[in-house]
């Protein structure tokens, strides 16, 4: 099992960013409706994973943080994927 | 972690992956300047073949070119939202590919070895291909779209007179059309 992605909230983020190229923070907090901190928290564990990247810029005059998933990002979820599927049909 | 837990974990990303986002972010702005361009170019064309007097191609279609590409980059910045779907990112590499190389047989074949009404159906048959795959993958108005600008391009040959005049209703219909009804969809959202 992975680690990082035993929180719910980790692995929604990431299930998340498999489907865009990039997202806003604004994005994900709409979709997963984590409060602020607690997604703060959650993605910067994930950055200092190696999971997402963070990019910060600035559009019309305005501060914007879009994230997006690396190659070892969509890795570690199709193996948590994996492992999940296997845990289920054990128990069967 | 228990059976339970990893069914509800695997329902969450089953749930999140069916709801993909595909939804179209492209400016309607972009491909309105650039219906119009081409449809001004081939107009120009279409007035010459019918002894109207125009003037020479190189003295409005750089100048015209150029504004088309600043529209363009402003309109692509005033649009962005941040979030970049994968259908964007498809569109913006379809579109880009398919401009570039034909820019690129533009400026080295054009007068040499292809006239240039054949490269106008190239110009034409080209940005249908791109409409087509984009419009089949996450929008009726490009695909719909794409469909007008090949039709046209179809049929300009067999019209010699009109051509040039084809085309240009082809690009009106292809790019021009398709914009507003993306710009009045998203006005309704």
């Amino acid at each position: 099992m992975d680690e990082l992605l035993l929180s719910r909230v980790r692995l929604a983020v990431i299930a998340e960013l498999v489907a865009v190229e990039w997202a806003t923070f604004t994005d994900l907090q709409k979709s997963i409706k984590a409060t602020n901190g607690n997604l703060s928290a959650h993605l910067g564990k994930l950055i200092a994973g190696g999971y997402v990247v963070e990019r910060k810029r600035f559009v019309r005059r305005r501060p914007q943080t879009r994230y997006r998933l690396t190659e070892t990002g969509r890795a570690a979820l199709v193996q948590h994927v994996e492992h999940l599927e296997a845990l289920v049909a054990a128990e069967r | 972690m228990n059976e339970s837990t990893a069914r509800s974990d695997l329902a969450l990303v089953d749930r999140i992956l069916q709801d993909v986002d595909r939804t179209l972010n492209m400016p309607p702005l972009v491909l309105l300047t650039w219906g119009l361009f081409a449809a001004v170019v081939n107009g120009v064309q279409q007035a010459r073949a019918l002894g109207l007097p125009v003037p020479s191609d190189g003295s409005f279609q750089l100048p015209l070119m150029l504004f088309a590409i600043v529209i363009s980059v402003w309109a692509a910045r005033r649009h962005d939202t941040g979030r970049e779907t994968q259908i964007d990112s498809q569109a913006g590499i379809t579109f880009g590919v398919a401009f570039g190389v034909l820019l690129l047989v533009n400026l080295t074949a054009q007068h040499r070895v292809i006239p240039g009404d054949a490269m106008s159906l190239f110009w034409a048959g080209g940005m249908s291909i791109a409409l087509l795959v984009v419009g089949l993958q996450a929008s009726r108005p490009l695909l719909l779209g794409g469909i007008a600008l090949l039709a046209a391009a179809a049929l300009a040959s067999f019209v010699p007179a009109w051509f040039h005049g084809t085309l240009v209703l082809g690009w009106l219909a292809g790019l021009v059309v398709p914009a507003i009804a993306l710009r009045v969809r998203r006005g309704r959202g």
